[in-house]
């Protein structure tokens, strides 16, 4: 679990940075990758903490470019 | 208002920001809390990531049915245009049911049993809501009413960088506002003896009752308004009805 974690955190990361990949798609993976780094590290697995950390980054990073609300306010004018 | 915010060559959208800080803030309190009544701090991320997953499934489940008939949506998935999942649109009472479904799975992975968990996130979930309404005010959506008296609100088109002429009645800080008198109210609460899952019950009263009324301050055109009131206030009402129902229930039980 410790090392699927890392995997995910790292695709996490890099579907979140780079523009043109889907960001719902970082955080998703993401969110997958913390479950899995969380159960790891309950169980000591090596690799979890870290998968946990990226996890947590491509998740936050995915949610910020997933959720732009820019055409909202259009409807006003 | 505000959607984006430039950071050197970096654009960030206001309003995705807001919501990643929301969760950060949740997920850090909640895991404090752990701390302080010996509860994994993993169990509390692996509870806490299940119902942010479920969470952003039910805004955006719950956006797409208010907004789209299911005629509309047929023909577009015929088309092949899924344009309707985009990033644009949550609506928080479905990400707030989805929650606690989610909340309910995360509690089985981690082998817990879900009260464990009450009053480490419920006491959270108002204050995370009232950071998620400033980015709706960032952004400029989820306005209120024409109004032009106290601390009403003009937004500006980022296209032509034109002001509207009428202003708006501020429905995104008041209820950031009535979020946070809700988040103290369920602190004190989460403080002192109660039963199992009347802190939860507390919440969603308190938060359907407030969301009733501002839904009438609201001006937003995407309300799905069935029999004159909004999809948000029959929930809401349904929240009420169930909530006063377990209530005497449990009062019943007791007796």
């Amino acid at each position: 679990m410790g090392v699927a974690s890392l995997v995910l955190g790292i695709v996490s990361v890099v579907f979140a940075v780079i523009p043109g990949l889907p960001d719902w798609l970082a955080a998703i993976l993401g969110i997958v990758g913390i479950i899995l780094g969380a159960l790891g590290k309950k169980k000591g697995q090596k690799n979890a903490t870290a998968g946990l950390v990226l996890s947590i980054i491509g998740t936050v990073l995915g949610l910020i470019f997933y959720i732009a609300c820019a055409a909202c306010v259009a409807s006003i004018f | 208002m505000c959607p984006y915010i430039h950071i050197h060559k970096l654009t960030l959208p206001t309003y995705g920001l807001c919501i990643a800080i929301a969760a950060v803030v949740m997920v850090v309190y909640a895991m404090k809390q752990a701390k302080k009544r010996n509860v994994l701090t993993e169990d509390v991320l692996i509870v806490s990531a299940m119902c942010a997953a479920f969470a952003l499934i039910g805004a955006k489940v719950m956006y797409i049915f208010v907004t789209y008939s299911m005629a509309e949506l047929i023909e577009l998935m015929k088309k092949g245009d899924f344009s309707f999942m985009g990033g644009s649109g949550l609506v928080f009472l479905g990400g707030l049911l989805f929650a606690i479904v989610g909340a309910w799975v995360g509690s089985l992975v981690a082998k817990q049993k879900l009260v464990v968990f009450e009053d480490l996130i419920i006491p959270i979930v108002p204050v995370g809501h009232a950071i998620g309404r400033i980015g709706c005010l960032l952004a400029g959506c989820c306005y209120g009413k024409v109004y032009d008296g106290l601390f009403a609100i003009h937004y500006k088109n980022i296209n032509t960088g034109e002001w509207s002429t009428k202003g708006y009645f501020p429905v995104q800080p008041l209820e950031a506002l009535l979020n946070c008198v809700i988040a103290v109210v369920l602190y004190r609460k989460s403080k002192k003896e109660h039963k199992e899952y009347f802190l939860l019950l507390d919440y969603l009263l308190y938060y359907a009752i407030m969301r009733f009324g501002l839904e009438f301050l609201r001006g937003d055109a995407e309300r799905g308004v069935y029999g004159g009131i909004s999809t948000s206030q029959w929930i809401c009402m349904a929240l009420v009805l169930v909530n006063v129902l377990v209530r005497v229930v449990a009062m019943k039980k007791k007796k």
